[in-house]
């Protein structure tokens, strides 16, 4: 595979922990504009532990997950009473505030890989993981792709528990899940809690691939393209988010003559596709649906 | 025992409760009556937890539940059913019940009486209005409840409709669990024996009544 492809493939599994992060929010009714805050959290600790304290990426990725997780279960809490537009805005507040106290954070040390640590506006350099560990690109891509399939697998396992069947009905009528002894309180903090996580871990990831991170990085509009990938797949199945990630990055990013345009494409592919699938391309009725005709295959 | 006592409530300024006293025993039926707007949904959101009131308690069996979360109201076996049927439109009906497979076949029965055995499969819009308030009812009732209150469970219903609805809730109401049912309909009520309230300016009409 050649160098560009392989870098495309990553960029896309990276995203996607950003984009299954917004899946995991929009279960629990709730739209969040901050999961890139989760995603620099953890690319930032990530960055540290294995830089500064020489960690194995096993452990440092496990923090990334637990620390993110850690500052998503506060906002959860401290945004228990806020719904829709009001958890919106608190989300993408939280984020533009951790990005801003980015540029403020510096704290670096002189090693024989350079200057490490977080350097405010100058972001943090010399991740020199991949270097040091004689990382290929294809490699990474291979331990990116299985983190996610993993993380994947588990989800679609975990579609068919009680947890996640009432986290829905939680998202979707929490009058009804309260009316069948559902506590709405502990799905949405939970979920809130492990999208922060999912998202962190996949920022663990980024900063060892891209081998630098900076503030800027973690602007809105990394969130906003995590959240429509998550809108446009459709909120029936953990695949919905990946198929966001296909259409934007696989198809149109990669194909080189409409890459400038993409931005542009994007915007309009994504209206159309709405207009067409307003749930998104794998509905959670398209899910019922398909359901319901292998139940009437197996008892024919 | 579940013990109403002086439940005030103001709705913007305007007193919907006003003093409200009841006791429901274990296995009474109760049709609480009275004209549009004279708070009868506003008790019945207060007596299963979806709105606290301003003034007044709620006790179950000797403890004050009143500011508990309608969840553990559930949880406590006090129950409800929505004047306008709530339903995910993109779930099957079996999805909506909430529950696992043992407890549908146990509940077989009830299932077949609702005829909802043609309709486990279908999505909400599939299925006709009066089986759909049965579905509500099923899903209140599958884990048992000890009281049920049902929030005007003919509305849209036609009247053949209505007696067949009356002879579910009497066919598979245990004795034991109490009824509150928020009704415009009397014959609905005569149906399963109830004993029939009327809330008027804010108060029950028999005062102190223990039904």
């Amino acid at each position: 595979m050649s160098l560009y492809f392989v870098t495309i493939l990553t960029n896309m599994t990276l995203i996607s922990f950003i984009a299954i992060s917004a899946y995991l929010i929009l279960i629990v009714g709730e739209v969040s504009f901050g999961q890139q805050a989760f995603f620099g959290i953890g690319a930032y600790i990530t960055a540290t532990l294995t830089t500064l304290l020489g960690l194995d990426i096993v452990i440092a990725l496990f923090f990334s997950f637990m620390v993110s997780a850690s500052f998503a279960l506060v906002l959860s809490v401290l945004t228990i009473r806020l719904s829709g537009f009001y958890f919106a805005v608190a989300s993408l507040s939280f984020a533009e505030l951790f990005r801003l106290s980015l540029y403020k954070i510096e704290y670096t040390v002189e090693t024989n890989s350079g200057t490490v640590g977080p350097n405010g506006p100058e972001g943090f350099q010399n991740i020199r993981w991949i270097f040091e560990n004689n990382v290929s690109p294809d490699n990474f891509l291979v331990i990116a792709v299985s983190s996610l399939l993993a993380l994947i697998i588990l989800l679609i396992f975990m579609e068919n528990s009680k947890l996640f069947k009432n986290a829905r009905l939680v998202g979707k009528d929490q009058i009804v899940a309260q009316s069948i002894g559902i506590r709405p309180f502990f799905y949405r903090v939970g979920f809130i809690t492990l999208a922060g996580g999912v998202a962190g871990f996949g920022g663990g990831l980024f900063a060892l691939f891209n081998t630098y991170i900076e503030p800027s990085m973690f602007g809105i509009m990394l969130g906003v393209h995590g959240l429509a990938y998550s809108i446009i797949g459709g909120l029936g199945y953990p695949l919905g988010p990946l198929i966001g990630v296909f259409i934007d990055i696989g198809l149109l990013e990669s194909v080189r003559f409409l890459s400038e345009y993409r931005m542009i494409l994007f915007g309009g592919l994504v209206a159309a596709i709405l207009i067409i699938f307003p749930e998104g391309i794998i509905s959670p009725r398209l899910i019922s649906r398909i359901k319901r005709k292998l139940v009437k295959k197996t008892n024919a | 025992m579940l013990e109403l006592k002086g439940l005030k409530k103001l709705f913007k300024g305007i007193s919907v409760l006003n003093g409200v006293d009841i006791s429901i025993q274990q296995g009474t039926k109760i049709g609480l009556s009275g004209g549009n707007g004279t708070g009868k949904s506003t008790l019945l959101n207060i007596a299963t937890g979806f709105l606290t009131p301003e003034e007044g308690a709620i006790i179950l069996n000797g403890d004050n539940i009143t500011h508990f979360e309608a969840w553990k109201f559930a949880r406590l076996g006090v129950k409800r059913t929505f004047q306008k049927v709530r339903f995910n439109e993109a779930l099957i009906l079996k999805e909506q019940l909430h529950t696992s497979d043992a407890i549908i076949k146990r509940n077989l029965d009830m299932l077949k009486d609702a005829g909802l055995i043609d309709y486990l499969y279908a999505f909400p819009n599939e299925v006709p209005l009066p089986i759909l308030r049965k579905v509500e009812v099923i899903r209140a009732l599958l884990e048992r409840p000890r009281y049920l209150f049902l929030d005007e469970p003919s509305a849209g219903m036609a009247a053949t409709d209505l007696h067949d609805f009356g002879e579910f809730l009497k066919e598979h109401l245990d004795a034991d669990i109490s009824l509150v049912v928020v009704e415009h309909r009397l014959e609905l009520m005569k149906k399963i024996d109830a004993n029939i309230i009327e809330l008027r300016d804010g108060k029950l009409d028999n005062g102190n009544i223990i039904a």
